[in-house]
């Protein structure tokens, strides 16, 4: 079935492209992005349920305008043929009127050159197996309540197993006096969460599924006995002894790893603030010889894909890492002119509303041909860390935190069965990467959660890769 | 716009509806160094209707709910739509039955601003200098800045008559400042939040985060301790004690987490300090001060814990309702009484005083917190040294008992606490 792009953004492609028409005749640079997405979230838990709006449902525009020296922004909801007059007036009293109220209190500014563009002209109408607004309400709030239940029935433990499905259609145009760009993208994603309390404790853990797909991934939704399982098992975990260890890391850890360990200090408007350490490694060897990572719109089919960013750049695939060597970060458009480079087509905002950096988007490290089995084995006292809780960048200095959800004790090359949980996983990101001696096979992405810069600014990315070996700090 | 929304859910099978609407305009500068790399404004209209449905299963009667937003620019048409697919959806929200909010004669307690005073644009070059006045260092700065000013008119209304409206303005500067001495260059981060225009404030901040970026600078790989106190300092206070608000939420009460009646010990044999929260709808210069709730529910201070022990729950009228306590609405400041033990003797023997995290975290559910140390000061009993590097870990319930706040407070845009908490009883993982 094809995600057509909105019937709102087809009917007022014109309208936008009047207004960007109209303000070229006073400014040498104007672009429009429109955006309207669409989508809802339906949550069942053992005492309620849920279905509301998603948090990534908006219909607005972005303005960006050249003012001279570099660039202003205005972004509005409120747009009607009666309302260009208006919108008119705000972007001359932020492009002018504030341009120069500034300079008038002796503001300096960053000059950058005028935006070149290519012509383009191109679209992207997605297709999933089913549409979620083919699917009635009734049957998700159904589907998921019956897996809930099932969850439920797996343990007198359980004192919830809630359920989260979330379904968006992202319209967007991206029009300038060369780009006249459309996309229509479907992604969903789902989350089990199994809550266990024996006397006051209380533990929790997630299975989370994503994709570029419909009201099919609910179908992927499995492994229900082995997620209560290991849910008990955290009431009886113990805190790991503060150390350094073997470890081997499962897709979700690497993935952490790949992205909020690496990803955002190649982050390229990091690098216009010298604000990444990444610069200094650039066509260096970074990471173990079996370390190559990816990040791209192209380089996977999950959330974090698309055919255009947020500047009208197109998306691309870049490898990051190629076999232990720095060879490219990924930029946004002004980043990359800033820095005499190529745009990555990384150019992305939280919404219609915030502003442009460069972020990622399908982040991992690249399968290797190691064996699971052989890598536990070649461990004599380490742990298997799986999925995670959070994780916090520090561009500019490398250091990593890691909140892993749990560890399983390896000893002499066996898995004991016992738990630590929580983990707290630090360190220096080169020495994390080149301890890297083994990758596994069998990539697996996931795209449940959101990416932040600092503690704002939330995209949707996808982030994973193989299993992993290395040597990390655990506390 | 919302009288044609109330006109059109006449029409929408519906047993009560909420609207927040809220208008938002801004300024936004951002700053790389001391240029102005790009300069931002917005002005945007936000509907958000939830529509309720009530219903009968097996009987047992429930409410149903299910909240959409309206776009100014959708078309009647594609209002009645998206009011109707609501509509139906809450028939199947299935949630045991509670009471809207009802319009209250209690007084508003309203949000006040400086910035009310004049234009938001007038404010923003005094904003811009409170940064840059003081960044004026020869081995460190100030690497990037954002500055943005809100300005949000507010109403909510409701099917039972409640309508308030209020006008709201907050700030936010993120700052990144970076140092360099003898080895690599570093950088902190800080995030300042206000409502009100207070240059001096906004100053003070900055230099003291750039001094601060200058001891992580000098810092070292923080070292194996034994047995050292550690003061936690900043926002990783007031991450430690939402433990306890969570634990005086209604919310989590219903679902089963816990099961605090009032008067229960929360903190246990209690041999340092004693935790007292208050909660408040306002606070001088927090953004999160409202006269109502998002459900339109008229906004008290209420007293949570009192002495370690349980002394109100806090909640919406939903939740309140479900577990029989009186509703407070959801409020959104917090003050936590200080101590007794002034800096001076909390800092009087050796402690390791955490003053910046890569992101300090507590679970207030199960109360594990932890987070990777970025700056540290340790004290040996006879110098300061600064660490960096390492991590913190433990439990709430395991450094409870033997707190010690200091006497004196701190403000963290909706917290207000004390400046340092004393804790032992946890896992240090040093650096090397």
């Amino acid at each position: 079935m094809k995600a057509e792009l909105s019937s709102y953004l087809s009917k007022h492609r014109e309208l936008a492209k009047g207004l960007v028409d109209t303000l070229l005749k006073t400014y040498e640079y104007v672009s429009i992005l429109g955006v309207d997405t669409k989508g809802k979230t339906y949550a069942v838990s053992r005492k309620g349920s849920s279905i509301n709006d998603s948090m990534w449902s908006e219909r607005g525009y972005v303005l960006r305008v050249f003012n001279g020296i570099n660039y202003s922004e205005y972004s509005f909801n409120e747009f009607q043929e009666k309302d260009i007059r208006s919108i008119i007036d705000e972007v001359k009293e932020i492009v002018e009127g504030d341009v120069k109220r500034l300079k008038g209190q002796n503001v300096k500014f960053s000059d950058y050159p005028l935006i070149e563009e290519s012509l383009i002209k191109d679209s992207l109408i997605k297709e999933v197996k089913v549409l979620p607004s083919t699917v009635s309400a009734k049957t998700k709030i159904e589907k998921i309540t019956q897996i809930m239940n099932d969850g439920l029935k797996l343990s007198d433990q359980l004192i919830d197993f809630r359920v989260v499905y979330e379904e968006v259609h992202i319209s967007k145009i991206f029009y300038s006096a060369k780009k006249d760009l459309s996309q229509s993208i479907v992604y969903t994603t789902a989350a089990m969460v199994p809550i266990v309390k024996k006397d006051n404790d209380i533990k929790y853990s997630f299975k989370s599924y994503s994709g570029l797909k419909g009201f099919e991934l609910l179908e992927d939704l499995d492994g229900l006995e082995k997620l209560v399982e290991d849910t008990i098992k955290l009431l009886d975990a113990e805190r790991v002894v503060p150390g350094e260890y073997e470890i081997i890391c499962n897709p979700a850890v690497a993935g952490l790893i790949a992205h909020e360990a690496f990803g955002h200090g190649v982050e390229m408007d990091m690098f216009v603030k010298n604000r990444a350490k990444g610069v200094e490694f650039l066509g260096k060897p970074i990471a173990g010889k079996k370390v190559s990572m990816k990040d791209g719109a192209l380089s996977a089919e999950e959330v974090g894909t698309y055919l255009f960013d947020d500047e009208g750049t197109l998306g691309t695939d870049t490898t990051v890492i190629n076999e232990s060597v720095l060879e490219s970060g990924i930029s946004d458009l002004l980043s990359a002119m800033k820095l005499g480079t190529k745009p990555t087509g990384n150019g992305r905002r939280e919404s219609f509303e915030k502003k442009v950096y460069a972020r990622m988007t399908n982040t991992f490290f690249v399968p290797g041909n190691d064996e699971l089995e052989d890598m536990i084995a070649s461990i004599k006292k380490g742990y298997l860390l799986e999925d995670y809780n959070s994780g916090m960048e520090d561009p500019k200095n490398w250091g990593i935190q890691c909140m892993i959800a749990m560890g399983r004790e390896i000893i002499d090359g066996k898995l004991t069965g016992k738990i630590i949980a929580p983990v707290l996983m630090t360190g220096y990101v080169p020495d994390l990467l080149k301890s890297i001696s083994m990758v596994s096979d069998g990539l697996e992405l996931s795209g449940s959660g959101a990416c932040g810069k600092g503690y704002k600014e939330y995209v949707k990315t996808s982030t994973g890769g193989t299993y992993i070996k290395a040597v990390g700090r655990l506390g | 716009m919302i009288s044609r929304i109330v006109s059109i859910l006449k029409s929408v099978k519906n047993d009560g509806w909420l609207i927040n609407d809220t208008l938002t305009e801004s300024i936004e500068l951002f700053f790389v160094k001391k240029d102005l790399d790009m300069n931002r404004g917005k002005k945007v209209h936000h509907i958000n209707v939830t529509v309720y449905v009530d219903f009968l299963e097996d009987g047992t009667k429930y409410k149903g709910s299910s909240t959409t937003n309206i776009s100014p620019t959708m078309s009647e048409e594609e209002i009645k739509d998206s009011l109707e697919v609501a509509s139906l959806a809450a028939g199947y929200v299935k949630n045991e039955y509670y009471d809207l909010v009802s319009p209250s004669n209690e007084e508003l307690i309203y949000p006040s601003s400086n910035f009310s005073k004049g234009e938001m644009r007038d404010y923003i070059p005094g904003l811009v200098e409170s940064v840059y006045k003081v960044d004026n260092f020869v081995n460190g700065k100030v690497n990037s800045a954002e500055f943005f000013i809100n300005k949000s008119d507010i109403r909510i209304m409701n099917s039972l008559g409640v309508d308030i409206a209020y006008t709201k303005f907050t700030g936010m500067i993120e700052l990144i400042t970076d140092w360099k001495e003898d080895i690599e260059e570093v950088e902190l981060y800080q995030m300042i939040n206000f409502s009100e225009y207070n240059s001096e404030d906004i100053s003070r901040s900055v230099e003291n985060v750039l001094n601060e970026t200058k001891q992580r600078a000098l810092a070292k790989p923080l070292p194996e301790l034994k047995d050292v106190p550690v003061l936690l300092s900043k926002g990783a206070i007031k991450e430690l004690f939402d433990y306890y608000k969570v634990r005086a939420d209604a919310k989590p009460k219903y679902e089963g987490f816990f099961n605090y009646e009032i008067g229960a010990n929360i903190q246990g044999d209690v041999k340092g300090d004693k935790v007292n929260i208050t909660v408040l709808p306002n606070l001088v210069n927090s953004t999160k001060s409202s006269p109502c709730d998002s459900n339109g529910f008229v906004l008290k201070e209420v007293e949570i814990i009192k002495d370690g022990l349980l002394n109100n729950y806090i909640g919406d009228k939903r939740y309140s309702n479900y577990v029989g306590v009186k509703p407070t609405g959801v409020i959104g400041n917090t003050k936590v009484a200080v101590g007794s033990t002034p800096e001076s003797i909390l800092k009087k023997d050796p402690y390791l005083e955490l003053v910046a995290f890569s992101d300090f975290q507590v679970n207030p559910i199960t109360g594990n917190f932890g987070g990777e140390i970025r700056l540290a000061r340790y004290f040996d009993g006879e110098s300061v040294t600064p660490y960096y590097g390492g991590s913190i870990t433990g439990n709430v319930t395991s450094i409870q008992e033997d707190m010690i706040f200091s006497k004196e407070d701190q403000q963290i845009n909706n917290f207000l606490g004390p400046k340092y908490v004393k804790i032992k009883n946890f896992s240090l993982t040093p650096s090397e």
